[in-house]
């Protein structure tokens, strides 16, 4: 199989073919879309750029020795869920005394990717209107703003007033609300 | 994009930078909303000063070698995402009931750090068991032999001497008595048979100096038992007699240069001859020099040395010996040759 075609295979066949054939091409392929995002959250919890580096390259030999041993539906928020865990490992291991909490983000993910399937459409935006109006003044002005007037965060930010991570944040936590709220009228 | 629904690292680097244009800018931000990953990631590369130089220094790692496991169905337990553990291999746990094959390839498949010091250790034990049986067991054969036989030497003439004939018949009588009563034991080792041997001989011998020495006794005592013993006597110079004429009929040796080299000259080895001879004809005690001479100057005659043949014979003429005839013939021949 030429690289192009390892190209657009998707992260879970590629996951696949390493787990079941070692296949050095599919983990080039998976390390060199992951490994700048692996990166980055690395050093954000880490806050510094070579241990960051090194958890990254331990984190991506385990997957190569390892991967065969789990059953991985989506490869990214397990990716993400690994590389968070190490991350803490690796703090705790310096400082065994902090107390960190690992937050689990990955249901809600999983949720979102999955929900056309248990809602039509209609009934989504009818629950979602009604979800919006619960909101509070702020996540509901910047998520009006962001999703349905589709201004970015900078213009969210001058016609709200807030800062940018402030409209961010916003947008975050407003959207997981939403969230929390369409779980609630599907079940 | 490759077919990943996250940030591509141009991407990332675009939004940071502020890059990108309007409409990229606007997929990234939706993205950036709902995917934690890639959030995450940009708030960490973000408090990075160069993001580009952060991203360009990352070394890929270097992967172990894995054997690929096409055969083996993942573990169905892990439907939350996890972090990778390490698991370690199950000790292998082998009963009495299980076949030997199975048990060799259970060890083959252990680490097999043991191996090479087993195989040497086998090698040394396998060296020293042949040294031992080929070099030392042998030696040591030999040397209770020398001994056993000095023993053997010493022992007669002190009976001789010492022990009445009687007595000594006496001791003969027990001591072969003892050494019939040992015979039956035949699971006793070489050693021991061989010190059994050389008793017995021991034994023997005293019991012939014990009858020689009854018989001188008896002699005296009796005319007829000295007629046996002349008779004995008789018969023993006889066998003397036949030893001498095996003795001279077996063709002596050459012993000498000369004869040696003789013996090679009819051989036809002249060449081989020529070394013993002029040995030979160098040497003015012998008496056989002359004819030590004659033969060399032949050989070098047959070898082609025509020459030295030649002084060689001229020599022989001068001194007047007996092989002056055939030396002034041999001349004659080379000159008509010529």
């Amino acid at each position: 199989m030429s690289k192009s075609n390892y190209r657009n295979l998707n992260d879970e066949d590629l996951v696949n073919r390493i787990a079941t054939k070692q296949d050095q091409e599919a983990f080039s392929t998976l390390y060199q879309r992951y490994v700048h995002l692996a990166v980055g959250v690395c050093i954000k919890y880490l806050k510094a750029v070579e241990p960051a580096q090194d958890a990254v390259q331990v984190v991506f030999t385990k997957l190569w020795t390892d991967l065969h041993q789990y059953q991985v539906r989506k490869f990214k928020p397990w990716f993400y869920q690994v590389l968070r865990n190490h991350c803490l490992m690796e703090l705790r291991k310096n400082d065994p005394s902090q107390k960190i909490v690992a937050e689990w983000n990955m249901d809600s993910m999983e949720f979102e990717e999955t929900l056309h399937h248990k809602m039509n459409e209609e009934q989504l935006l009818i629950h979602l209107n009604l979800c919006l109006r619960a909101l509070n003044e702020e996540q509901k002005a910047c998520v009006t703003h962001f999703y349905l007037e589709q201004k970015s965060y900078n213009e969210t930010a001058v016609l709200t007033g807030y800062s940018d991570k402030m409209v961010k944040s916003h947008i975050q936590n407003g959207r997981r609300n939403l969230k929390i709220c369409l779980r609630q009228k599907v079940n | 994009m490759d077919n990943s629904a996250c940030l591509s690292k141009g991407q990332m680097v675009g939004y940071v930078k502020n890059t990108l244009y309007p409409e990229e800018l606007r997929a990234v931000e939706l993205h950036l909303a709902g995917c934690p990953l890639c959030n995450d990631a940009l708030e960490g590369l973000e408090s990075q000063a160069d993001i580009e130089k952060v991203l360009a220094s990352i070394t890929p790692p270097v992967l172990p070698a894995v054997a690929p496991r096409e055969k083996e169905k993942p573990k169905e337990k892990k439907e939350q995402p996890a972090p990778i553990k390490v698991e370690k291999p199950k000790p292998v746990v082998v009963t009495a009931t299980t076949a030997t094959a199975n048990v060799i390839t259970e060890v083959i498949k252990r680490p097999m750090n043991w191996k090479r010091p087993i195989a040497l250790a086998a090698a040394l034990i396998i060296g020293f068991g042949a040294y031992w049986y080929f070099e030392m067991r042998p030696k040591d054969n030999k040397q209770l032999a020398i001994n056993t036989e000095e023993a053997v030497t010493d022992t007669p003439q002190q009976t001789a001497n010492e022990t009445a004939p009687i007595i000594a018949q006496s001791k003969v009588a027990d001591t072969v008595t003892k050494v019939v009563a040992v015979e039956p034991k035949k699971n006793v080792d070489s050693i021991v048979k061989r010190k059994e041997e050389l008793a017995l001989a021991k034994k023997k011998d005293s019991v012939g100096n014990e009858k020689n020495a009854l018989a001188a006794r008896q002699m005296a005592a009796s005319p007829a038992v000295a007629e046996t013993a002349t008779a004995d006597e008789n018969i023993a110079e006889e066998k003397d007699a036949q030893a001498a004429k095996a003795k001279k009929e077996t063709p002596k040796e050459p012993q000498t240069d000369y004869e040696i080299g003789l013996r090679l000259y009819k051989q036809n080895q002249y060449a081989s001859a020529l070394m013993y001879l002029k040995d030979a004809e160098s040497n003015k005690s012998d008496p056989k020099h002359v004819d030590a001479l004659f033969y060399s100057a032949l050989c070098n005659k047959y070898l082609g040395k025509d020459r030295r043949a030649r002084k060689q014979f001229e020599r022989i003429v001068e001194a007047n010996g007996a092989y002056k005839k055939a030396a002034q013939k041999q001349l004659d021949e080379m000159k008509n040759k010529d």
